[in-house]
């Protein structure tokens, strides 16, 4: 995400409260959490899921990471994964993260990370599983997160270093 | 890649009526990324469009759905409808149809639009992208950038693209060129416009249009004129302070009737307005191409292959457009490295 720390506010700070609205189209299902909890098996799936998608991801922005978790967490919480078919946590995994890279500014795409990973996958698959996922999502992609946020609470902090302002970045 | 003719007269899962369309045009638009068709759908007859995209879905469809899902239905917009995939695994994106838009409408007309057609188009597009239905639809805290509305409109009155360019550096150096490195060189501009003016007769632009294009061609984002202030601006703004008269071709001069009930219809066929919103995406950047070939996907997804530069050069291209370049300039760097250049081919 960008910092600007000499620059901290936003165009417009009115804008706040409807990204705080936003926000909420952009967040699993209320009832995820609980979901969550009910059953080891869930939590072992999200596990093994955000754990493929940072290792995939690492070297590589944190945003971008983030974005394909939100992604996930939004879709497992409409769509049960079966058991059974560990193979289908990777494909979810990688299709989140392309997803995200579709979306972010950043030059690399999935087949980047795979090639580096080892990683052998059939594209049509990913494709399907994109497709699946965007579906859950509605094709809002345009994540309004925590991140969005970041720039208007480092607009609290007060510092009378400029090097400790320096060091932030 | 694509399939044989005779495919594709059904698009849909045939069980579900819902999702069945036909199509009723051989071939509409075909780009290197995509095709676009025409079709029916079979209950309602309602005509969409329908873009079939070759290698997967790619970035700038993702992003442009994305972005026109995060937007209230407005006229101005054009609508997303939904996406189908077939048995085949082939997948379509439903969107509303036009029978008309700005490049099409440009062709049609052979000599270049008077004053008053730029200032009518002008103007649905600065509806398009006036703050009032942008209003809680952008998700990033972002500033509806002017900068392509500025090329348009310079297009319009020009009938040819302001700054061509295949790739982001080599349109960093047409900008150049044409405004002038650094401080933006009103006579460069200038000279442009009275070349075109004498050469094909495109319509000598006012003073106060000037003054409004410059403005919108600020290089400094911070400076740059605001869609608000655009609405407001003296070139712009009788049209805008009569909003009746756009919609009541009768208002208007005779002889403009028939131009302007074309453009009523033009300002339901901003796709690429979507592209002009995405202001921190570099597709703001390449709204000219979008613009020179609409519908049809001119943006390579990979970046050009011998693009780097040094790192003034990405500074300026960080100021030009307002969007942070770091990342771009990370890739740069290292394929300059690669390729053992140390200059920018821009200098």
């Amino acid at each position: 995400m960008e910092f600007d720390l000499e620059n901290p506010l936003p165009p417009s700070m009115d804008k706040f409260p409807s990204l705080f609205h936003i926000e909420n189209e952009h967040m699993p299902s209320k009832t995820y959490l609980q979901a969550l909890n009910s059953a080891d098996s869930n939590l072992s799936i999200r596990r093994e899921i955000v754990s493929s998608i940072f290792h995939l991801t690492r070297g590589i922005d944190p945003f971008s990471s983030y974005l394909a978790t939100n992604y996930m967490d939004r879709f497992l919480s409409t769509h049960s994964i079966p058991d059974g078919k560990p193979w289908i946590l990777k494909v979810v995994a990688i299709s989140c993260i392309s997803l995200a890279l579709k979306m972010r500014k950043t030059e690399f795409s999935v087949s980047d990370l795979l090639d580096a990973g080892g990683f052998i996958v059939d594209f049509l698959t990913i494709e399907r599983m994109e497709m699946l996922i965007l579906g859950a999502l509605k094709w809002r992609m345009r994540s309004v997160n925590p991140f969005s946020f970041a720039n208007y609470f480092v607009t609290f902090f007060k510092s009378k270093d400029d090097s400790s302002i320096q060091a932030l970045k | 890649m694509v399939e044989e003719a005779g495919f594709l007269n059904f698009i849909g899962n045939k069980n579900d009526d819902h999702q069945f369309f036909e199509r009723n045009h051989p071939q509409y638009d075909q780009g290197s990324y995509s095709i676009i068709y025409r079709a029916n759908h079979r209950k309602t007859l309602e005509i969409v469009a329908i873009k079939q995209e070759f290698h997967g879905l790619s970035r700038s469809t993702l992003r442009e759905i994305a972005a026109l899902t995060s937007l209230p239905r407005h006229p101005a917009v054009i609508e997303f409808k939904e996406v189908v995939v077939d048995d085949r695994d082939h997948f379509f994106i439903i969107m509303e149809h036009l029978e008309n838009d700005l490049k099409r409408f440009m062709d049609v007309k052979k000599k270049p639009l008077n004053l008053n057609e730029v200032k009518c188009i002008m103007n649905q597009f600065l509806e398009g992208v006036s703050p009032k239905i942008l209003v809680g639809a952008e998700a990033y805290s972002c500033a509806i950038d002017m900068w392509p509305v500025g090329c348009i409109m310079a297009e319009l009155l020009l009938k040819e693209v302001l700054f061509k360019g295949r790739c982001d550096l080599e349109q960093i150096a047409q900008i150049y060129i044409v405004l002038g490195n650094g401080e933006p060189d009103d006579n460069r501009l200038m000279q442009k416009f009275l070349a075109a003016t004498s050469s094909t007769g495109a319509p000598s632009v006012t003073e106060l249009g000037f003054d409004l294009l410059k403005k919108l061609l600020e290089y400094d984002p911070e400076k740059r004129i605001t869609a608000e202030a655009t609405l407001n601006h003296g070139d712009i703004s009788p049209f805008l302070n009569s909003p009746s008269s756009l919609h009541t071709p009768t208002a208007l001069d005779k002889a403009y009737d028939d131009y302007v009930c074309d453009m009523i219809t033009l300002a339901k066929s901003k796709i690429q307005l979507s592209y002009a919103r995405d202001c921190r995406d570099s597709s703001s950047l390449r709204t000219t191409f979008v613009l020179s070939e609409p519908g049809t996907q001119v943006i390579p997804t990979k970046p050009p292959k011998l693009s780097y530069g040094d790192p003034r050069e990405i500074a300026k291209l960080d100021r030009v457009m307002g969007y942070e370049a770091s990342l771009l300039d990370r890739h740069l760097g290292a394929k300059a490295q690669e390729l053992g250049h140390k200059t920018s081919p821009l200098t």
